[in-house]
């Protein structure tokens, strides 16, 4: 059952379409993983359609019309259903997480980025500062405390992460931004896998995280 | 002629089927007169193959109006059904006349040059027509499904990158809970219990939802267009979305009660 879900103005970006790409990686996942959530993004996505019904119109051309109505004449006749997509049996990371990554969990090309952590970094098709990552930190292991400079998202997808008193587990999302500094740590139990997004580097307090972190890029 | 009164004729053999599901539940009778009432009212307002006299002045009018007039959902959502099974082009007339000028509105506000707001409504449109079979009234009324197409166009064409969306048929998606039929039915009028609480929003709240949604305005932009906090902008935004959800959740346990 997941607890923590997604937060009102990251949705509404979302359902707008002005949420980075990176960003909307992380929200769709979790709405593949939350029925509560996919419910609250009907309801902002009709907010949508309510907004384009009461906007003012702008007049359209006869001849913007008419080039309309040549194309769809052209058009072949309509498939009745969308041609069937080959997916797996079964899959530990969701769409549209896993098309990004390319395999599911199995196939992955992780990277140490320190002791104890490995990364996967994903590539998206904007220029925004963004950037999504999977992390796999080691059971039990202690992430060094950081803040932020920016935004953080992380969504969780094995095993369970600890933060602030809190623990995540598949499916939840953990939010902060520059004010927060943290600790978190993976649970004992299995080695925790989590999509993260950031906006900008991260902050590193410790004078060895700090010396590493440009060899890392984190 | 002889296509229009087809179409009349299809519907109305939905209109009734469709209140044969609403029958369903109960107060059977009750229901389909109330919607068979209601949908030739609205048919007569808006006859199919008016040749190019545009009602968009009387659109807007209703649009606008207190008292909350019956939107033309069923009607829009027969449009697409017709062009699904018929390739009805009198049916694609109406959705044409009722929502090009709204999505080339949407994209202007976006920040799109004329141009670019035309090519975007054009392979909208063109989309409708073709997707028309994809269209489901039970998961979107037909102006949500429109914006959907029309920004997820905006985000290709604009913005150059992807919209990353959930696969509904993925092995590894956590499915809905049992939903069942008439709960289904009330979510495709959303639209119109949205209005509603649209009303009971105030002129703030809704500005900062229309700066965020139509002018692609961050929180932080949004604050200083409107010269308030960005925290206000972010409070403002949640009582509106909370208004909404709450409402939707009011919905559905009306529906399913």
């Amino acid at each position: 059952m997941i607890k923590f879900h997604v937060s009102h103005d990251i949705l509404l970006s979302y359902a707008a379409g002005t949420l980075d790409e990176a960003s909307s990686l992380l929200v769709a996942t979790h709405l593949a993983l939350c029925p509560h959530c996919r419910s609250r993004n009907a309801a902002a996505d009709s907010l949508g359609g309510y907004l384009l019904e009461s906007i003012d119109e702008e007049p359209v051309s006869q001849v913007m019309k008419n080039a309309v109505l040549a194309r769809i004449r052209n058009e072949p006749p309509a498939e009745p259903v969308k041609p069937p997509v080959a997916r797996p049996a079964s899959a530990i990371i969701p769409d549209p997480l896993r098309s990004y990554l390319g395999h599911d969990l199995d196939g992955l090309q992780w990277k140490t980025l320190a002791p104890r952590v490995q990364q996967v970094l994903i590539p998206t098709s904007d220029n925004s500062r963004a950037k999504a990552r999977l992390l796999r930190f080691k059971s039990g292991m202690t992430v060094p405390s950081h803040g932020h400079n920016g935004r953080e998202l992380t969504l969780v997808l094995t095993g369970s992460l600890c933060d602030r008193d809190i623990v995540l587990h598949r499916g939840d999302i953990a939010e902060t931004d520059e004010r927060t500094e943290h600790q978190p740590f993976a649970g004992p139990d299995e080695d925790c896998i989590c999509l993260a997004v950031t906006d900008a580097p991260l902050r590193f307090k410790g004078i060895l995280a700090r010396a590493l972190q440009p060899f890392f890029g984190i | 002629m002889i296509l229009v009164r087809q179409n009349m004729a299809a519907l109305r053999h939905n209109a009734v089927s469709l209140s044969g599901q609403i029958a369903n539940s109960a107060n059977d009778f009750l229901a389909k007169m109330i919607f068979e009432i209601a949908f030739a009212t609205r048919f007569q307002q808006h006859p199919f193959g008016a040749t190019g006299r545009s009602s968009s002045s009387e659109d807007l009018m209703v649009a606008k109006a207190p008292g909350d007039p019956p939107s033309r959902a069923a009607e829009f959502a027969e449009c697409i059904r017709l062009i699904a099974v018929d390739r009805s082009e009198t049916a694609f007339d109406v959705l044409f006349r009722h929502f090009a000028p709204r999505i080339k509105s949407y994209c202007l506000r976006l920040g799109c040059d004329a141009s670019a707001a035309e090519e975007i409504t054009q392979d909208a449109m063109v989309s409708i027509w073709r997707n028309a079979a994809q269209f489901d009234a039970s998961k979107a009324s037909p102006s949500t499904w429109i914006f959907a197409i029309a920004r997820n166009l905006s985000i290709d064409r604009f913005r150059k990158n992807r919209r990353p969306q959930f696969d509904p048929d993925d092995p590894a998606l956590v499915p809905d809970h049992e939903v069942p039929p008439d709960l289904l039915l009330e979510r495709a009028n959303t639209e119109q219990g949205l209005r509603k609480i649209m009303e009971t929003l105030s002129a703030n709240e809704r500005s900062v939802l229309l700066l965020s949604f139509f002018e692609n305005l961050s929180h932080s932009e949004i604050a200083k267009r409107l010269d308030i906090p960005i925290g206000t902008v972010k409070s403002r935004i949640r009582l509106a979305f909370g208004k909404i959800r709450s409402a939707l959740d009011k919905q559905d346990r009306t529906s399913s009660s």
